[in-house]
């Protein structure tokens, strides 16, 4: 671990990552009870179905243990288990046999041979508060997420939910940062309009 | 992004188009002040634009709402531990 000027570990997690490098049964079993929930709510936005998100959690746990020794304290060990947790959902998405997506077209805005939008709707009803205080609207929203095709839906999960830099999610994604752009610019636009349907 | 504006009056489709960078700053100067003009007389380009960022705002709250934290089962967690002293 790095000297005491550089860690972002707490006295508890100092103390706790101790207990897991002596090899102590009871504090990998505080680590999993305490980070696990979390991360399984991380890995939902990522693998629609559930085994799949235990199979990555179990990974994640597994490349956790595995990379203890190398762990430099530079981050808490939520944030360090989160980043694993991101990598292991994104291995684990590589491994699958895609499936056809829909294409991105079928979700953007429509126009007018004039350049004016087809149904402009009208504002939003919704403020922020309401969009986190109500069970039904957060979970409209995460399912509009769901529903955005794969290569759209990764690169707005890690650039507007997990705020990586637009260089970091192209190197995740193997995709160029103007590709990177593109697909974010796309992905914002398909959910503003799958919105829309709701609060316009 | 690898088209430019052109021309002194944009159409809706291209403020859409060209929401993402009018937002990053990254249009240059000219551009910035046409597309700023377009919104002055455009109410449809004023509400897409509030939408668009508030589309991002709503995401990241509902995607990292953790009221919902649910305890895991316990053979999940006995089968992550377990699998730490499988050679």
């Amino acid at each position: 671990m790095s000297d005491s000027r550089t860690t972002k570990l707490t006295g508890e997690e100092v103390a706790l990552l101790h207990r897991l490098r002596s090899g102590d049964d009871t504090a990998f079993a505080e680590l999993v009870q305490t980070h696990a929930p979390r991360l399984l709510v991380v890995l939902k936005r990522y693998l629609p179905q559930d085994h799949d998100c235990q199979d990555a959690l179990q990974q994640t746990f597994i490349s956790a243990f595995k990379a203890l020794a190398r762990f430099q304290g530079d981050s808490s060990l939520g944030t360090w288990l989160h980043r694993i947790t991101v990598n292991c959902a994104l291995m684990r998405i590589r491994s699958q046999k895609r499936s056809r997506e829909r294409p991105i077209e079928d979700f953007l805005p429509q126009f007018l041979a004039d350049g004016h939008r087809q149904n402009p709707g009208s504002a939003w009803v919704i403020t922020y508060d309401s969009a986190v205080a109500d069970k039904e609207t957060r979970e409209l929203v995460r399912q509009s997420i769901a529903a955005l095709p794969e290569s759209y839906r990764l690169v707005l999960l890690l650039r507007d939910i997990e705020e990586r830099t637009t260089e970091e999610t192209a190197e995740l994604l193997g995709l160029s940062v103007a590709n990177v752009k593109t697909r974010l610019h796309r992905a914002r636009q398909a959910l503003r309009e799958l919105l829309d349907q709701h609060f316009g | 992004m690898a088209e430019t504006l052109e021309g002194t009056e944009l159409t809706c489709r291209q403020i859409i188009d060209f929401v993402q960078a009018f937002l990053d700053g990254d249009l240059p100067p000219r551009e910035q002040t046409i597309f700023e003009l377009h919104l002055t007389i455009c109410p449809d380009c004023v509400n897409y634009l509030r939408s668009y960022q508030a589309t991002q705002v709503i995401a990241k709250l509902a995607a990292e709402d953790e009221s919902e934290l649910n305890r895991l089962p316990e053979g999940l967690i006995q089968a992550i531990l377990a699998a730490r002293k499988k050679p």
